[in-house]
């Protein structure tokens, strides 16, 4: 069936728990952010080992180009991938199946202003490619465009090198992480009654060939991993989970890493027999590190795609330069931590990435850009644009999102609620553009009664709105941690792998979705 | 087509079990499809594009793998099933894993659902542009000076698949889509911009509501939602607008699955036959209305579907069992997923159902939120209107309503006699009493 369009953008995934990913290093990338530009490079020697994949040279790169500005255009492109991905499940006991998945295909995008034309073929012959790119030029109607014959090779920096290449390893060993992570679930609780593991990697091969003369290249792994539990007491069953996920090759799935999914998924399932549904209404609310990074994500991340901007649509649209939040308040996306799931070395347009500052001292600094709202601005482009497949255009769409450190500690900003929550895990997101209403799931928690935490709580929506929350953020940790989840951003029909991170932090009000006494209408 | 996608899945089948496998099945498809968006008069997005894949399940002696691909080359094809049998193998026996019992295949529906329109299939972009143009026109004039943005869309999909499976089944269809719609974004109060739209999905183009009055349904749908504002925290009625029910009535059909059954992941085990909800409430998995957009003859698996009640007058009538989770548990297989799904509508008109509900609140739209299925605690964010004095009142936002779905279908007091027709959802506005609403 088809979907509806929607303005609605939607933050799905899994919880990611207190526990610190390899974060140092990566948050040493924040600091010689934005020198990572393109630099020309003459064509390497010997044949180039994506045109090789892609059964293309250069000369049929630049006939395809040639009919995609046959009828004019400001600029084309053709974004080849080629994307291998298998897993194995565990359910029972026993790994009950495995699966795999080869995608392959070209987009061949025409670009007039703002106006896009786009087509895609799965098939790499000479003719379909032409076919699609006439398709693609029907957005345009003006004299045709010479297409380049020579083709630079830009040089990118590499922030998910990969020691062992996942099509390099024997089945078999994947196949152990499972039978390893059921043992370790069931050893830890006897209450648990059921435990289900799924092991997933994907490997890509992406290169994009403009009309500028650029063709950029990139290899991206994705390591996930995700395990489900049931515990029982009496007639009570509860179900929780944990996942993690990287751009990183097989060796994310160390043994540590590993056991420490499987214990979460098993504490936090168990964690819910105590919990309780707190009251509902407003109160302060303290973020755990980590994941929490998901109000950033809602609260003002997509607020500052630049699509949304460009046409005036987003809450956020006249507040560059201004004060919108707490000195003590700074907000980067970042392209470039060391393999973490939203990072990339190059995006989907072909264009460098970068560190780029949304927040600075709680002042609005700029947009997050793809090349169409880059050239609408006047700007460089961030390396924001980013698409779901070969089946997509391109969209300015965030990559891993987080909240610099703060002055804080973690116990003073409890010790400061008399009476308010402390959000831990998070399952899914939502946010309005326009109104800037915005939403996030809290699957566990806890009170925090004369500041200290207290009962454990469960199953709770927060909803607030962007710029008021974002201004009500009143207290910041020096604890920052990215998330360990294998979260997914969906926005116009699109899902792209993402993550995000903060420090503990405070809201000094926000509404919590809750119980709410006795009938009252 | 449809000869060539079974040929094509019977090959990959018959490759599989050469290489070893002891059976196996295969889906292949076809499908093409194209959307326009159009902005500030001219387009803004303009897109089309066919596709094609390959499914191939193997089963190797309870060993089992399901593989995917779109590289169709005879070469790579051959690889293909070499590497899904290969994967097969590294799984474990599961005495569980086999197809389904053909006799299920049987009593397949002599019908003709009109899922498949030919017009619809043939028309280009040209053909839908003129909607869109009609949607962004109507939304404008509707809008006026307050709009910032509108941004009407439309477009179509036409898809033939065939599924074969090595003990005796084969069946292939062909559907069509179409929909057309609008967003609109108005200005508001300080920085607030309240965007919404409307959108209507058919399979026959035939059937979609006009345009314009789509584009005039989004504008208005936004200039209601200016000035929205927190409301108190209460506890109270909540009627739910036909369009919306979806994030609520569609939690619960994933507990009712075999897989969550076995996995003891559900709120509903051993409920079978128990009234759990309102007699006032009934829920109909009925996959032959005619051009219904979620119609079937014959399920993913093969099955053979049949129109069963889900919810009768509140009792829990049918688990939804798959062959796999339905061998673990020792149930017959009878189709593990739902088609169309209607809920039984009531008499009166949605306001009489407003008119019942004062001091509580008319939900247009859900934001965000999630529901624990083992369970049954829910807690979704709300915007709608405020009910005063028996009619609608002001916008309201940034309220949560939270409960547990057992307790809310249990206090369903009324469904209205609006079912809204453009989705496989098929619901009228519903009331519910004493709902949990968070607020200031």
């Amino acid at each position: 069936m088809i979907r509806t369009p929607t303005r609605r953008s939607v933050l799905k995934g899994g919880a990611a728990g207190t526990v610190a990913l390899c974060v140092p290093g990566a948050l040493a990338t924040v600091a010689q952010s934005a020198h990572a530009r393109s630099e020309p490079a003459v064509e390497p020697p010997g044949p180039n080992p994506f045109l090789t994949r892609f059964g293309v040279d250069a000369t049929i790169l630049g006939r395809v180009l040639g009919v995609a500005m046959g009828r004019g255009g400001d600029f084309a492109d053709l974004y080849f991938q080629h994307t291998l991905s298998r897993g194995f499940a565990l359910e029972d006991g026993i790994v009950n199946g495995g699966w795999t998945q080869i995608d392959l295909g070209v987009g061949v995008r025409v670009v007039v202003g703002d106006q896009t034309g786009y087509a895609y073929t799965e098939d790499l012959s000479e003719e379909a490619m032409r076919g699609a790119a006439n398709t693609a030029a029907a957005i345009a109607s003006s004299g045709a465009v010479v297409p380049p014959e020579v083709f630079r090779y830009p040089h990118f920096p590499r922030y998910y090198p990969v020691a062992a290449r996942f099509s390099e390893v024997d089945a078999a060993d994947k196949v152990v992480i499972l039978e390893q992570l059921d043992r370790r679930a069931r050893a830890r609780d006897p209450r648990i009654v059921k435990a289900s593991a799924s092991y997933d990697d994907s490997e890509s091969w992406v290169m994009i060939a403009d009309s500028d003369g650029r063709i950029a290249t990139d290899y991206r792994p994705m390591a996930y991993a995700s395990m489900v539990c049931t515990a029982e007491v009496g007639e009570e069953r509860q179900t929780n989970f944990a996942n993690m996920s990287a751009r990183q090759g097989f060796e994310f799935y160390s043994k540590e890493r590993m056991d420490r999914m499987a214990d979460l998924a098993v504490d936090r399932t168990v964690t819910l027999f105590d919990a309780v549904r707190p009251p509902g209404g407003e109160l302060p609310v303290v973020l755990a590190p980590g994941s929490s990074g998901i109000l950033l994500h809602e609260a003002i991340g997509h607020g500052l795609e630049a699509d949304f901007n460009r046409k005036e649509v987003s809450i956020f649209s006249s507040l560059v330069g201004e004060k919108v939040a707490e000195p003590i308040v700074n907000v980067v996306d970042d392209a470039t931590n060391a393999g973490s799931r939203g990072s990339l070395n190059v995006d989907d347009e072909g264009n460098a990435t970068e560190c780029t500052t949304l927040v600075e001292d709680g002042v609005l600094k700029g947009y997050l850009h793809d090349r169409i709202s880059a050239a609408h601005y006047g700007v460089a482009p961030t390396g924001n644009g980013r698409r779901q497949s070969f089946r997509h255009m391109p969209l300015p769409r965030m990559r891993n999102t987080y909240m610099l450190p703060g002055p804080h500690t973690p116990d003073e900003i409890i010790a400061s609620v008399d009476r308010g929550i402390y959000a831990e895990t998070f399952t899914n997101g939502q946010v309005q553009i326009g109104a800037g209403d915005f939403t996030f799931y809290i699957k566990t928690g806890y009170l925090i009664d004369a500041g200290e935490i207290t009962a454990p709580i469960k199953d709770t929506n927060i909803i607030g709105n962007g710029p008021d929350v974002l201004a009500k953020v009143v207290m910041v940790g020096d604890d920052l941690k990215l998330a360990e989840g294998g979260w997914t951003c969906g926005k116009g029909g699109q899902g792209v792998p993402v993550s995000q991170g903060q420090p503990t932090v405070k809201v000094s009000s926000i509404v919590v979705g809750g119980e709410t006494g006795g009938s009252d209408a | 087509m449809r000869d060539k996608l079974l040929e094509a899945a019977a090959e990959a089948m018959e490759k599989a079990v050469a290489a070893g496998a002891s059976s196996a099945g295969a889906s292949t498809w076809w499908r093409r499809s194209l959307s326009v968006k159009h902005r500030e008069r001219r387009i803004e997005k303009l897109q089309e594009s066919t596709s094609m894949g390959l499914s191939l399940s193997v089963y190797l002696d309870g060993r089992y793998a399901v593989n995917t691909t779109n590289d169709l080359r005879p070469d790579e094809l051959e690889r293909f099933v070499t590497d899904a049998v290969a994967t097969a193998r590294y799984t474990s026996a599961d005495p569980h894993r086999t197809l389904t019992d053909p006799s299920l295949y049987e009593g397949r529906a002599a019908l003709d659902l009109q899922v498949h329109d030919p017009t619809t299939a043939a028309l280009s972009v040209q053909d839908v542009l003129p909607r869109v143009q009609e949607a962004e026109e109507a939304a404008l004039a509707t809008g006026g000076d307050d709009v910032i943005s509108a941004t009407a869309s439309g477009g179509l999909g036409h898809s033939v698949s065939a599924l074969v499976r090595s003990n005796g089944f084969e069946g292939t269809r062909e559907s069509t889509s179409i929909y057309v719609g609008a967003s609109v974004t108005v200005r508001d109060a300080g920085e607030r911009r309240p965007a919404a739209g409307a959108y209507a999905s058919a399979r026959h183009a035939a059937d979609l509501p006009a345009a314009s009055s789509l584009g005039e349904d989004g504008a208005r749908r936004a200039l209601d939602r200016r000035g929205e504002a927190k409301v108190s925290t209460r506890t109270a009625p909540m009627v739910v607008e036909n369009r919306a029910a979806r994030r609520l009535v569609g939690r619960l059909t994933w507990p009712l699955t075999a897989y969550s059954l076995q996995q003891r992941r559900s709120m509903f085990e051993g409920q079978l036959g128990e009234r759990l909800f309102s007699r006032r409430f009934t829920l109909v998995d009925d996959p032959h209305i005619v051009k219904g957009l979620g119609s079937r003859l014959f399920d993913g698996e093969g099955i053979a579907t049949r129109r069963r009640p889900v919810f009768e007058k509140g009792k829990l009538s049918t688990y939804l069992v798959d062959t796999y989770y339905g061998n673990k548990l020792g149930m017959a297989a009878n189709g593990g997923g739902t088609s169309n799904l209607v809920v039984e509508p009531g008499r009166r008109d949605p306001s009489k159902l407003i008119a019942a509900a004062d001091g509580g609140i008319y939900v247009q739209g859900f934001l965000g939120g999630n529901a624990d299925t083992t369970t049954g605690d829910f807690s979704f964010g709300i915007r709608g209107r405020l009910i005063e004095g028996g009619k609608l009142g002001a916008p309201v936002n940034e309220m949560n309503a939270t409960g547990n779905l057992v307790e809310l279908f249990a206090s369903f007091r009324e469904a209205a006699n609006d079912p809204y027709p453009y989705s496989s959802l098929l619901c009228p506005t519903l009331l519910f009493d004493d709902v949990q609403l968070s607020g200031v």
